[in-house]
């Protein structure tokens, strides 16, 4: 079935993490089948983050795989096997054991006929996962370790919305209109990303560093006398950053459009809308966090610790701004009748909460490191449900929320993502003025000659 | 010994955005090192990747031991070592891991000369690599090449980052190397003085042309470098170049391939001294004036 070569690369454990989390959520998506099948009617989507573990791997594996004595022919069995083939085992063996054992003991609650479906969804989930993979690839091949980044971010937002549409759609079989629409844009979305990845497949060659010699810079040691401090030269900077982060929200912007196509906002999405708020709120989080990604550039820079905390909000508001508009417009057409005052604010408080998580990263990534922010990041979503929960209650016409009357709510809310915006902002500023982890500013060095004063 | 070439490359050229590699027509021997030497995106890596099949030729052909790239892939993938700073090995968490993936692809793994080379390197099986400096990534990728007994060592800057004991530990396993004289090593680097002391053929690629391509000695012996007194205009002869002038101080670079030594007699020029070449000197002088050269 397979050669000795797809072998060695479809069986390598690597990496370790990544392999036992997977097998973890496994057995975790392998109890949610059961349970659904008992009559439990819950969405799982344990099942398609266990994909996503497994075949995370893969992509940071491909460049390896090309210097391999490995023929095309194996290279492609292997990516196949890796991102569909045994994720499809996978999920026939879960479903295969869920439903014996449902059998055997006596307590299935549902028919065959449902089983199938279920298990088609979940296979067609896999199925969209492997496909849309590549795109990440082909971003990081286009744009770099920003295209990398929001790459990974369309990633996690398009399988998070697949993930609670089509579990949504089994669980609850609320088989509308809207939700076949947006599964169809969906289905169209991923059907491309495959005809992407079979034309770019994951081993391809990096041609980024094919680039042609720059002209020789101009002698510009005449200017290293003036002063690079000054507030002009920080907002030249400014201008010039955040013509990137346009770029890359343009990326970003599409990545949404689309995501909000398979998401679409509104008051018909009763009882699911926290699962669509929570998503998309993480992603704006997550983009607003981007900036800081070049915080060990700024930091290279004669600017001081004010100036690069103004500098990185400013660039993290700058990135969310241009996604949230997008969003709006599009949440806005795929549901006209939801769009009312109240709408408006649930959304505006929505970017607000996303903004002052994303201010908050930064100071936590000063100062616990850029791995360690993923656990805030994690945590936080704790707190963010909550308010999540309270915009859901908004959205929804409740009167109070948690005995508080709803027309505070938003305010109360406001005040409160505010706040943790501003505190962000000063935890920023003395993480980078005093922080035992802050790149200190250090002067410009002297443009002369050493020993020339003697 | 068989006298197929090491590297065949006829009528190769490489297209990428606005920058060009090629056409480059060019042999390699086997049993040499070649030194590929060139300026910051001159093509060096592009040139190995080809060769290595990492990339696609707009046209031409790339012959490797007799075979044919891309038909012959994986044979040549499996003669063929290649080590390049870019390679990343953090996703098999430990150096040994990541040897014994990478070990099951190659029947002529010697495990022993990898365990030697580990002790050399002062690496250990149980390192994690993502802790590894720069220098440490760089040895872990030498000692996956140099643990085989490929026919061709492609090496893309393999001294980058590495410390002095681990540069002559690599010098030395390559001569060890060279001792067949079937194997063939190419080392893409800009430590001139150490290739200079390594290499015994030279291949200076410069704007994605190959403007050079011989033995070490004679490429040297093919280069004068002359500091002298003229009136006048400097001389315009081919394979006269001029480095430097100050006043009636000029200081030229002779071709003596296109240019023999009693061309300059009727220039009036007096020599104030023959400068020495080394590779650096000959590098500079060359990347600075490439389109005539080239020409």
């Amino acid at each position: 079935m397979m050669s000795p070569n797809v072998r060695r690369l479809v069986l390598d454990l690597s990496p370790r993490l990544q392999v036992g989390i997977g097998l973890m959520l496994w057995i975790i998506s392998g109890l949610m089948a059961a349970l659904w099948m008992q009559g439990n009617m819950s969405p799982n989507f344990f099942m398609i983050f266990m994909t996503w573990s497994f075949t995370l791997g893969v992509t940071q594996k491909a460049s390896t795989w090309r210097i391999l004595p490995v023929s095309a022919k194996d290279l492609g069995q292997a990516q196949w096997w890796c991102l569909w083939g045994l994720p499809f085992l996978a999920v026939l063996i879960t479903v295969g054991i869920a439903a014996s054992v449902g059998a055997g003991f006596g307590w299935l609650g549902v028919s065959g006929v449902d089983i199938c479906v279920y298990a088609g969804a979940e296979l067609t989930l896999v199925f969209l996962m492997g496909a849309i993979l590549p795109v990440t690839r082909v971003l990081s091949s286009t744009f770099g370790p920003s295209g990398a980044t929001t790459g990974t971010i369309v990633f996690i937002v398009t399988i998070l919305s697949l993930a609670f549409r089509w579990t949504g759609v089994v669980a609850f079989s609320t088989l509308r209109p809207e939700i076949l629409a947006g599964t169809a844009l969906s289905v169209t979305l991923a059907a491309v990303a495959y005809g992407l990845s079979a034309r770019l497949p994951l081993a391809l060659p990096n041609t980024r560093r094919l680039k042609a010699q720059k002209s020789p810079a101009p002698d510009r040691s005449a200017d290293a006398t003036k002063s690079a401090t000054g507030w002009n030269a920080l907002f030249r900077l400014a201008l010039k950053v955040a013509m990137t982060v346009l770029l890359i929200s343009a990326v970003v912007a599409i990545a949404i459009v689309l995501a909000c196509g398979v998401t679409p906002l509104g008051e018909t999405f009763d009882a699911q809308d926290i699962l669509q708020y929570v998503p998309l709120v993480g992603t704006l989080t997550a983009i607003g966090y981007v900036p800081f990604l070049s915080q060990r550039v700024l930091a290279g820079l004669p600017l001081s610790a004010l100036q690069r905390t103004l500098m990185l909000h400013l660039m993290s508001v700058t990135t969310q701004f241009p996604v949230f508009g997008a969003m709006m417009i599009v949440t806005a057409i795929m549901n006209p009748y939801a769009v009312n005052v109240t709408w408006v604010i649930a959304r505006c408080v929505f970017v607000l909460t996303a903004l002052s998580f994303a201010a908050a990263m930064i100071p936590v990534a000063l100062r616990f490191g850029q791995k360690n922010v993923l656990w805030f990041y994690g945590l936080a979503a704790t707190p963010g449900a909550f308010g999540m929960v309270a915009l859901n209650s908004l959205d929804a016409g409740e009167p109070t929320w948690l005995g508080i009357d709803m027309a505070y709510v938003p305010t109360l809310l406001t005040l409160t993502v505010l706040a943790i915006y501003g505190l962000g902002v000063i935890w920023t500023y003395l993480e980078l003025a005093f922080g035992r982890a802050a790149y200190r500013h250090q002067p410009l060095a002297p443009t002369a000659w050493r020993g020339s004063g003697s | 010994m068989t006298t197929t070439p090491a590297i065949e490359l006829s009528d190769l050229y490489c297209k990428s955005g606005t920058f060009a590699l090629g056409p480059i027509n060019t042999t390699v021997p086997r049993g040499c090192v070649l030194a590929l030497i060139g300026p910051n995106g001159a093509g060096k890596t592009t040139l190995l990747d080809l060769i290595m099949g990492l990339g696609r030729p707009n046209r031409g052909h790339i012959q490797i031991l007799g075979l044919s790239q891309p038909v012959d892939e994986v044979a040549i993938k499996a003669r063929v070592a290649y080590v390049n700073p870019d390679l990343n090995f953090n996703v098999w968490g430990t150096v040994g891991r990541a040897i014994d993936f990478i070990r099951g692809f190659y029947p002529d793994w010697d495990a022993e000369r990898c365990d030697r080379l580990l002790k050399a390197f002062e690496l250990k099986r149980t390192d994690k690599i993502h802790t590894l400096s720069f220098g440490g990534r760089i040895k872990l990728s030498l000692i996956m090449a140099l643990s085989r007994a490929a026919d061709i060592l492609l090496l893309d800057e393999p001294t980058v980052g590495l410390d002095v004991n681990a540069r002559r530990i690599l010098f030395h396993e390559i001569l060890e190397i060279v001792k067949n004289e079937s194997r063939t090593v190419v080392i893409s680097s800009h430590q001139l003085d150490d290739l200079e002391r390594l290499a015994d053929r030279c291949a200076i690629l410069i704007g994605g042309q190959l403007i050079a391509m011989a033995p070490m000695d004679g490429l040297l012996d093919r280069y004068r470098q002359i500091d002298g007194l003229i009136e006048g205009r400097a001389p315009t002869i081919e394979g006269v170049r001029v480095l430097a002038r100050q006043d009636n101080r000029v200081r030229l670079l002779i071709d003596r391939s296109l240019c023999l030594d009693d061309a300059l007699t009727g220039w009036n020029l007096q020599v104030v001294a023959d400068i020495p070449m080394t590779l650096e000197d000959l590098f500079v002088a060359l990347a600075a004036h490439t389109p005539e050269v080239a020409a």
